[in-house]
């Protein structure tokens, strides 16, 4: 096992090195003059000039490359153009709320997911099994930035139950500061017993949450159904059946041990994908995450943030498909890793 | 167990076809009754409608089957709970199909055990390597621990064979349990059966298409054709004395040691599917020997003396002497 987990990641480094060569090159092709931005608007020619020199913008780009990847090797991730702050620093700060939404909305779409997906699979053709696959076709089709706009007109117009965005009301965050452990909100309050603030970002924390949760959620829905349906059908499941074991054991236990794979997959690619695409839900509920930031250095150019936020999306995907490989190999003992 | 007038059809896109209509099916206690016929005369169903275990689109329209004076039809689905795998057990076709294959086989087994004997699970796992050393399973402890695929067709069985028998129980649904696997193996699971007859107090189903088989443990057989039993008696009387001329051309098509080469006698046609009930006898448009009366009148099972009923208006079983021998399967 330990001997498979090393050649994967050696694999991965592969893949990762592979991702900053096209990023970097592609990133490149987009015409755009991030000297100027680095410089400000008011600069002369001269000092852009001299700026494109600092940076080593005058380089070609393969001297511009080598000279990137070998201060990645340093743990150099660069400087971003836009907040002349060191990248790793940026992403640092702008990760902690995306791993907050994101995670919270996966955690959501499995806890409704899962039970509906199999709900769904035992009343086939029933009632709840159509109205679950309306929901997740539903779930997986609306765009997200108009079901995040129908939620704030909903919960903030009309029943001022929920707020609009962001993390934390202006006046709590300013009147209880949180000591920084983790970078999420809820987390942090939680560990310092601060209810005022817990009970806030949690709060804010709701319709972004159930806005990213609604993709993932419809995925898991249909992919928990459709292989619940294959696993009720097969031969075992009616020998539990005639050895008198209770229906509620059979789905939840025999069942769902087999046909939880796919789900697995699932969750933990579009976990990945959430990370970096959740821009517009981002946008819309003024969350400072790292699709915001990302967002912003692909409209200015900055390459190092560009790269920065890339390399660390590729190595997620990694990491990840890793995890559902060694979980598959747990969970079905005829999966062979090595 | 006494099953009467069962009937059972199954709804499709072509309409509701008549899976079962079963007139007459008894097994006596302690017995090893062989229930034989082509593939789709019903063999199966029967067990699964004794267990209650038909799929959705089947539905029992009509009929009792009485097992210990109680008609299992009238049961309730929590009442037949306590039944299934405790007084009534099963031993299915496909033993690499039959277990999960993401749970050790002691996981279900023990399980089971626990709950029908309402024993702790540390007692249940003791009974079921008890068990496992009944059926000849090599380090039954190892086995119980052992995922399914790292057991071969014949361990499988045998785990089948002993989750079976762990709860004691009164009939034992044997469907086709060594279909499925080489014929040394075969011969090793039944030889195993007969072994474990002096343990088993139970009737036991022997469902089969393989008149080898039945010849060699059941004590009585059972001939289905069409949903329904055309012929039931003692293995000898069936053998010697068909009744029926299906169960006689059954017998030809067995090759025999000796006889001179040549092409098997088959029974031409296949086994009818029944979407309109007919009045007449099933077996009508591919019996050699019928007569008028067959094509509108169904026969009723006759009692020929010790216990051997046939259902048909001709009752001797001979057939015109133009035939000669077959392979055994049917």
């Amino acid at each position: 096992m330990l001997r498979y987990i090393v050649r994967r990641l050696a694999l991965g480094l592969v893949v990762l090195w592979g991702t900053t060569m096209v990023t970097f090159f592609v990133a490149r092709v987009v015409p755009s003059d991030p000297a100027a931005r680095w410089v400000g608007p008011r600069a002369t020619v001269e000092e852009i000039a001299r700026a494109r020199q600092e940076l080593g913008l005058d380089k070609p780009l393969y001297v511009q490359y080598i000279r990137y990847m070998s201060d990645l090797l340093h743990g150099n991730w660069g400087t971003s153009f836009v907040t002349h702050q060191p990248v790793l620093k940026d992403i640092a700060t702008y990760l902690p709320a995306s791993l907050e939404l994101v995670i919270s909305g996966i955690i959501l779409a499995i806890i409704i997911g899962v039970p509906l997906g199999v709900i769904s699979a035992t009343h086939k053709g029933g009632l709840i099994d159509h109205l679950s696959r309306t929901f997740s076709i539903g779930a997986v089709s609306l765009p997200t930035f108009w079901m995040a706009m129908i939620l704030q007109l909903i919960f903030f117009g009309h029943l001022h139950l929920l707020p609009v965005g962001g993390r934390l009301d202006m006046s709590i965050q300013l009147a209880y500061p949180v000591r920084r452990i983790t970078g999420s909100y809820v987390l942090d309050s939680l560990l310092e017993g601060n209810w005022t603030v817990f009970g806030n970002s949690l709060l804010h924390l709701v319709l972004p949450a159930v806005t990213l949760a609604a993709y993932p959620l419809g995925l898991i829905t249909r992919m928990t159904r459709s292989s619940m349906l294959e696993v009720l059908n097969e031969d075992y499941i009616r020998v539990a059946r005639a050895y008198g074991v209770s229906e509620r054991r059979i789905t939840y236990w025999y069942a769902l041990k087999n046909a939880i794979g796919p789900t697995v997959t699932v969750v933990a690619l579009t976990f990945a994908y959430s990370l970096a695409g959740t821009f517009l839900i981002e946008a819309v509920f003024n969350w400072p995450g790292l699709g915001q930031y990302a967002a912003n250095a692909v409209i200015s150019g900055d390459y190092p943030a560009i790269m920065g936020v890339t390399i660390l999306v590729a190595a997620l995907y990694v990491v990840l498909n890793l995890a559902v490989d060694i979980v598959h190999a747990l969970v079905d003992p005829r999966i062979k890793t090595g | 167990m006494q099953i009467r007038n069962l009937k059972v059809a199954f709804r499709t896109y072509g309409g509701r076809v008549q899976a079962l209509d079963l007139h007459r099916l008894d097994v006596r206690p302690g017995e090893i009754l062989g229930l034989v016929g082509e593939t789709g005369s019903g063999k199966s169903m029967t067990a699964l409608s004794i267990l209650r275990l038909l799929d959705r689109k089947a539905e029992v329209q009509s009929g009792e089957i009485i097992f210990q004076g109680e008609d299992l039809l009238k049961k309730t689905e929590v009442e037949m709970r306590t039944i299934r795998g405790r007084r009534i057990t099963m031993v299915f076709q496909d033993p690499m199909s039959s277990l999960n294959p993401v749970f050790p086989v002691g996981e279900p087994l023990v399980r089971i055990i626990a709950a029908h004997e309402k024993v702790s699970f540390r007692a249940a796992r003791q009974r079921a390597i008890d068990m496992l050393a009944l059926v000849r399973l090599p380090s039954p402890e190892k086995v119980l621990s052992a995922y399914p695929h790292e057991l071969s067709g014949g361990m499988r069985q045998r785990v089948m064979i002993a989750m079976a028998l762990s709860s004691n129980p009164d009939l034992l649904l044997a469907d086709e349990p060594t279909t499925a696997l080489d014929v040394t193996i075969q011969a090793q699971i039944l030889r195993l059966i007969e072994e474990l007859r002096a343990h088993i107090n139970a009737s036991i189903v022997f469902i089969t298409h393989n008149l080898g088989v039945v010849a060699r443990i059941a004590d009585r057989v059972a001939v289905m054709y069409a949903g329904d039993v055309v012929e039931i008696g003692s293995t000898a009387d069936i053998f010697r004395n068909p009744g029926h001329p299906y169960t006689a051309l059954l017998l030809q098509a067995i090759p025999r040691l000796g006889q001179k080469r040549g092409t098997l006698p088959v029974i031409e046609g296949t086994v009818p599917v029944v979407t309109h009930p007919q009045p007449g006898c099933y077996f009508y448009p591919r019996c050699p020997v019928r007569i008028e009366r067959c094509r509108v009148e169904r026969p009723e099972a006759k009692d020929l003396g010790d216990g051997h009923w046939v259902a048909c208006w001709k009752q001797d079983g001979r057939l015109p002497p133009d035939n000669s021998e077959g392979n055994g399967e049917v």
